[in-house]
């Protein structure tokens, strides 16, 4: 029953701090349409850099130009808004290049021989010589592996129509569960909608150490009340909010183009368990905390794992530690968010259902009770029992 | 008021001891306090009132000695704790609730049902002269409002002790006398608790006083009591108008003989004696052969905080 009088009055506090949780509950949808302006609005474009040193084959031979082939079928790849995918600029300098590549103002850069066009001539012939072509770029540049892939298909492309060689191979590509239809917004949204929870873990100790600070919580260890009572009542008001955030996030996304393939209610489920478990954590937060100002430092800590080693802002390598009942564990498995962004992307871009997801719910479940059960026990070592 | 009799303890307090690393802040403190007293509790700033009163309450953890409330043990998790109400020293509430919510939300956290605590804080809130701001959010009311909202917030559970750490702290002149008044009306239906630094309020209010200091119990007594014990006599309070600090030392001495209490303070010779006015002439003679010149000259009886200085001494604490 002092659960439920705790979370009446914390309910009250939230909704009176109106400005406080109007921007709790607007940071995750900004967010959203901020993400959603960078991927949608702007066209994706790679910049190939070309040093294009092939010489016209002798006279006599043939007038071909092979380079310059090479160069108009990189200019005709298109996105599917029909937009041209890989801008090609015109500068010369290696110099200029090599610094736009380490500026990632370019992707990739393509040199092409002064012996291009003779060896693609003799290659038509039936000479077993290949030509060849050199690429550059930084590997830690993403758009470097994308361009690459380009650059390679239109240089095959290219080949083929000189050589009037057909490919010897075929290629089938086959898309899991909705996932060919899905562009970088919508790949995004189940990451962001956990974003959104992580970014209660604040919140919900703050709350908490408000009481802390105002030495209310001294009144209360007074009473017969019990710390479960509290930090009960006080993580359930967090879990609405959160679950208010999750919404406000997930309907901006579908109001930006976003569309779940899965079921909705099972996506707010694990959304519920995952709130309960980042509130687990702010329990944590605030038990090592005595002032709000605490919060921010020793928050950071918890904060910085959840955002950048879950998969929540982007995929991470497992570094897997152990296997149990044939599943392999991984260092980022003690995060509950780990698991929740596997399972929302599960639900929500593969449809998949609760049996598809049950290893990542028990994980979560269990999760949240060992950060609360850390949290309780710290809180009432810290700020509950006389000392 | 009702005074306890030795026989009603309602808190006994036996070899209590609370160490900061080097720093003892209680010092084997020993208590006993009846039912329907009110008790004072004076020292000093850092004296170790403060820590002697949460360890009362279950704030601190003794590291030796016991509590014991209507005879139960104090523990983390006993009954013993919520029979005492406690009114801290800086002003401790709920700034986004109103009055009445957060009188209910403390009553239901002692076991209260909600009904009765809400009928409680009504009546509290009554006798604070704060009903019409029952709906008030508490961050919105004023100062000294605050203060009797976190006065009555102590109260709600209708506790047998009541522990009040300095509740006149930052009241104005109206809100004093109500405080002061309603402190009254508790005693003897309670006890009652109290941490002062005002000397008059303890001496108009308490049936007894303790004065502790360095952490150790100096003297318990009526305020009667240990007017009476600190010496015979009255004071006199001569202000020397051409007084320089260097001759204190000779001041001093050469009124040994005359008084049983010699002290400078702010310019101003406090002597204590009896048979004050026959003894005038000759004081007033002896601070003409200091070459002082005499202002006012006052008398009164002895107070309390002339028995808190006497004990405590005047120098300036922490």
């Amino acid at each position: 029953m002092k659960t439920l009088y705790v979370f009446k009055k914390s309910l009250v506090e939230q909704v009176r701090d109106y400005w406080a949780l109007l921007l709790t509950l607007s940071a995750a949808p900004f967010f959203v349409v901020l993400y959603w302006a960078m991927t949608i609005t702007t066209p994706k474009v790679y910049t190939v850099e070309v040093l294009n040193n092939d010489k016209i084959v002798p006279a006599g031979v043939t007038s071909a130009m092979h380079g310059n082939e090479l160069l108009q079928t990189i200019k005709t790849y298109k996105d599917a808004s029909g937009n041209q995918l890989m801008l090609v600029p015109e500068t010369h300098d290696k110099n200029t290049i090599l610094e736009n590549l380490q500026e990632r103002k370019s992707a990739v850069l393509l040199e092409i021989p002064e012996n291009f066009s003779v060896m693609v001539e003799a290659c038509k012939r039936g000479d077993t010589n290949k030509p060849v072509i050199k690429v550059s770029g930084d590997m830690m540049n993403p758009q470097y592996s994308i361009a690459i892939i380009y650059v390679i298909g239109a240089y095959e492309e290219m080949l083929m129509q000189a050589t009037g060689r057909e490919r010897f191979y075929t290629f089938q590509e086959e898309f899991i569960g909705s996932s060919g239809d899905v562009n970088d917004f919508t790949a995004s949204v189940p990451g962001l909608i956990i974003f959104s929870i992580i970014m209660m873990l604040s919140t919900a100790a703050l709350s908490i150490v408000r009481e802390i600070e105002n030495k209310t919580i001294t009144r209360l260890q007074l009473t017969r009340m019990s710390a479960l009572d509290y930090l009960s009542g006080m993580s359930l008001t967090q879990i609405i909010v959160s679950i208010l955030s999750v919404i406000a996030t997930f309907y901006t996304a579908v109001a930006l183009g976003f569309t779940a393939h899965g079921s909705i209610l099972l996506a707010i489920l694990v959304c519920i368990l995952t709130a309960k478990s980042i509130v687990g954590v702010g329990l944590i937060v605030a038990s090592l905390s005595k002032t709000s100002g605490n919060v921010l430092t020793v928050g950071v800590f918890p904060l910085f794992l959840l955002m950048w080693f879950t998969g929540a802002m982007y995929p991470l390598p497992r570094a897997e530690l152990f296997t149990i009942a044939g599943r392999q564990i991984a260092l980022n498995d003690v995060l509950s968010p780990s698991h929740a962004v596997i399972a929302l992307n599960k639900v929500l871009i593969h449809g998949a259902g609760f049996s598809d997801i049950l290893f990542e719910m028990a994980a979560i479940i269990f999760l949240t009770v060992v950060y609360f059960l850390l949290g309780l026990a710290l809180f009432r070592k810290m700020h509950f029992e006389a000392k | 008021m009702v005074k306890g009799t030795a026989g009603d303890i309602v808190l006994r307090i036996s070899g209590l001891v609370k160490r900061y690393k080097e720093l003892t802040a209680v010092d084997n403190l020993s208590l006993e306090i009846y039912r329907g007293e009110v008790f004072g509790f004076l020292g000093p700033n850092g004296a170790g009132k403060t820590t002697a009163i949460q360890m009362m309450t279950g704030i601190l953890k003794p590291d030796a000695g016991e509590i014991f409330i209507q005879g139960e043990k104090l523990t983390d998790h006993g009954k013993a704790k919520s029979k005492v109400g406690v009114c801290p020293q800086s002003i401790v509430i709920w700034n986004k609730m109103t009055c009445i919510e957060q009188l209910e939300f403390v009553g239901t956290m002692y076991d209260i049902p909600a009904k009765i605590a809400h009928e409680r804080g009504i009546q509290l809130l009554a006798d604070m002269g704060l009903l019409e701001k029952q709906n008030k959010l508490a961050g919105t009311l004023s100062g000294g409002m605050q203060r009797r909202l976190n006065l009555i917030i102590g109260l709600i559970h209708d506790p047998d002790i009541i522990v009040l750490d300095e509740p006149e702290a930052g009241l104005d002149p109206q809100s004093r006398v109500l405080v002061r008044d309603y402190i009254k009306t508790l005693a003897g239906k309670k006890t009652v608790i109290l941490t002062t630094h005002n000397m008059d309020e303890a001496d108009r209010v308490c049936n007894r006083i303790a004065i502790i200091d360095h952490g150790k119990l100096l003297l318990v007594d009526t305020p009667e009591n240990l007017k009476k014990g600190t010496g015979e006599g009255d004071i006199f309070e001569i202000s020397m108008n051409n007084f320089s600090g260097s001759q204190s030392a000779s001041i001093i001495s050469s009124f040994k003989t005359l008084a049983e209490f010699v002290s400078i303070s702010n310019n101003t010779l406090l002597l204590r004696t009896t048979n004050i006015l026959e003894k005038l002439p000759a004081i007033l003679d002896l601070l003409k052969q200091q070459s002082i010149s005499t202002g006012e000259i006052r008398f009164r009886e002895n107070t309390l905080e002339d028995v808190f200085i006497n004990l405590t001494g005047r120098s300036l604490r922490e």
